[in-house]
């Protein structure tokens, strides 16, 4: 290439850049910004017995930490946490007070030690056994009270399985997982396995089985819909043992004294802790129960029939109870009224309408920064014929953080086309700094 | 099932003595040092109890009014000092002591304050989540969580708390969840 023909074709490509950057800089303008990360897997968490939310929050971080975020096809996993706290333990605080605090001087209000007490200890309570010699014999005589309180209160509970009507929230949130045709894992501990095993019947009954798996960890009944681990010294289900059948056991877990500290630092006296025992990395349980979520997260399939719903950056999901023909109603910021008749919104759609019975409904607002409306949007329902005195059923559930409310009311006469509950104000902001954008509840 | 937890008070009776292996009792010209007294005081005063405000108030006392208790500012400046981890540790301990202020009655009230602490706790485990942060997210947590619900009144506020949230189901929070 000579010098003139060199300095030709540099030109060019310097005329050929300039040309496109504009083209790049407005193509960048026109791109659509997708606010949600569409996620195909469910990994839904029954917690166990006397969970704080708080524990809950750290279980699902745990299981993200070990599990990540996708699986290993790139199919993305959503964690979701359906919570359930454990009655009969209303004394608890009032207890560790007479049978800890009071039985010691040094122990006099520290309250801060009744989380870390219930798994047998941890590191304030031995730095305080320094100062007396007493604490080992108070600490178990509390713990005798407390696994003895918590066995009855399982036993009640498995004498009274849960049911999903009393749950409408976890039930709500299954309906619209399967009507967005996800896929789903349930992993239960302890009493979560008596609603896990609720959740997984009712599921089971709308979607085939290979879209459906349940792991059942440290399980507080007999009854099994997938796989179950069981450590041999778990004396909280040893103890249910006697009054009732449980699962057999499946791994040896090292005596107390020699068990190493699970994720949270603690050891479990009971032997019953998700993350003490059956989460615990340097225990062959641990590794064994994360090797049964990995199987089924991998075996699990999407359904045969085809999604009905999207994913939303926020959705509403209207089920009811019985036959007849209730409407979801959504008034968009801009103006749209989205129902049945006009189901394309301005910033939403309403993408499964139902005419004959238990619905679900489903509305979504867009994922798309450019399409999604900030405001106010207002929800409501109507009994358009044939529903009167059911039990009709709203949930707003955010991409961001899940549900965020389930409202029931019982349905009146037919109103037609005219929503007869306003059920919720939903109010989507963005932040003019970042861009975020989010969605509360009134 | 008795017996095993019978055997354990041996435990923590191994934990409370164990300081006898000083090289300087070998020496005929210096007498053996006894260790300062652990007391109350000291375990406090070194961190490794937790100092904390213990007045009937459920909300405490919050002098800068950050949102955060006096005494959990202190707890927290003494236990972490990347920057990164305080503001988590931060975060978390408004999340924790916005519970005290919930109406418990108000489902919606509940669920906004649950979220406060769930993007909270997720900002956790980011800040505390590497190999290298020296401490697991979980034993942050689970600390901060304990420090804040430290009175009967508090404790008692907490359970309630829990409650009330039974039944309600929520997600890990998606993206970024640290402020």
């Amino acid at each position: 290439m000579n010098e003139q023909t060199r300095k030709f074709v540099s030109f060019g490509m310097a005329l050929l850049l300039v040309a496109a950057m504009p083209i790049q800089a407005w193509a960048q303008a026109v791109e659509t910004r997708n606010l949600c990360r569409d996620s195909g897997i469910i990994f839904a968490f029954f917690n166990g017995v006397q969970t704080t939310s708080a524990e809950a929050h750290r279980a699902m971080n745990e299981f993200r930490r070990i599990h990540g975020n996708e699986r290993a096809d790139g199919e993305n996993i959503r964690y979701e946490v359906m919570y359930n706290y454990t009655n009969g333990l209303e004394d608890f605080v009032e207890t560790f007070q007479q049978r800890v605090l009071e039985q010691e001087q040094i122990l006099q209000g520290r309250f801060e030690l009744a989380l870390e007490l219930i798994n047998g200890g941890g590191a304030w309570w031995e730095k305080l056994g320094q100062l007396a010699t007493t604490l080992p014999e108070i600490r178990d005589d509390f713990l005798d009270w407390y696994r003895a309180s918590i066995v009855e209160s399982l036993t009640s509970l498995a004498d009274n399985p849960p049911t999903l009507n009393n749950y409408a929230e976890h039930q709500s949130r299954l309906d619209t997982w399967i009507v967005e045709g996800k896929q789903i894992v349930m992993v239960a501990h302890s009493q979560g396995n008596l609603f896990a095993n609720s959740a997984y019947d009712y599921a089971a009954s709308q979607i085939d089985a290979e879209s459906l798996k349940l792991v059942h960890i440290a399980p507080a009944t007999p009854i099994a819909n997938g796989p179950h681990r069981l450590a041999d010294k778990d004396l909280v289900i040893n103890a249910l043992r006697a009054t009732g059948g449980v699962q057999d056991i499946t791994d040896i877990i090292p005596p107390y004294l020699d068990r190493p500290a699970g994720l949270n630092g603690e050891t479990d006296i009971l032997g019953h802790g998700l993350l003490e025992i059956y989460l615990n990395p340097a225990l062959n349980i641990g590794a064994a129960v994360v090797g049964d979520i990995e199987n089924e997260l991998a075996a699990v399939q999407p359904p045969e029939i085809p999604a009905e719903a999207e994913t939303g950056f926020f959705t509403a999901t209207l089920t009811w109870n019985g036959t007849g023909d209730v409407d979801l109603h959504v008034y968009e910021p801009g103006g749209a009224h989205v129902f049945y008749r006009t189901m394309n919104g301005q910033s939403g759609y309403l993408d499964v309408d139902n005419t004959t019975a238990t619905g679900p409904e489903h509305y979504f607002a867009s994922c798309e920064a450019e399409t999604l409306q900030t405001g106010t949007y207002q929800v409501g329902i109507a009994n358009f014929s044939r529903a009167d005195g059911r039990t009709a059923t709203l949930q707003i559930a955010s991409f961001k953080d899940g549900a965020l409310g389930t409202r029931s009311v019982t349905l009146g006469e037919p109103t037609g086309d005219a929503p007869s509950h306003m059920m919720f104000d939903v109010e989507v902001t963005e932040d003019s700094e970042t861009g975020e954008f989010e969605v509360s509840i009134r | 099932m008795k017996k095993e937890l019978l055997c354990l008070p041996l435990a923590l009776a191994l934990v409370a003595c164990g300081d006898n292996d000083s090289d300087t009792s070998k020496s005929p010209s210096k007498p053996p040092e006894t260790p300062p007294a652990v007391t109350l005081q000291s375990l406090e005063d070194s961190g490794e109890i937790p100092k904390l405000d213990r007045s009937a108030s459920l909300p405490g006392t919050d002098t800068d009014a950050n949102g955060i208790r006096d005494d959990i500012d202190g707890y927290i400046s003494l236990q972490f000092s990347d920057t990164k981890q305080v503001a988590a540790a931060n975060q978390a301990a408004k999340a924790n002591q916005s519970v005290m202020s919930t109406d418990l009655t108000n489902p919606t009230a509940v669920r906004q304050t649950n979220q406060l602490i769930s993007r909270a706790t997720a900002c956790i485990y980011e800040a505390f989540g590497d190999a290298n942060s020296g401490v697991e997210p979980a034993v942050v947590s689970r600390n901060l969580e304990a420090v804040t619900f430290n009175t009967e009144e508090r404790l008692k506020q907490y359970m309630e708390f829990n409650k009330a949230l039974d039944g309600s189901s929520w997600s890990l929070p998606e993206g970024n969840s640290c402020e």
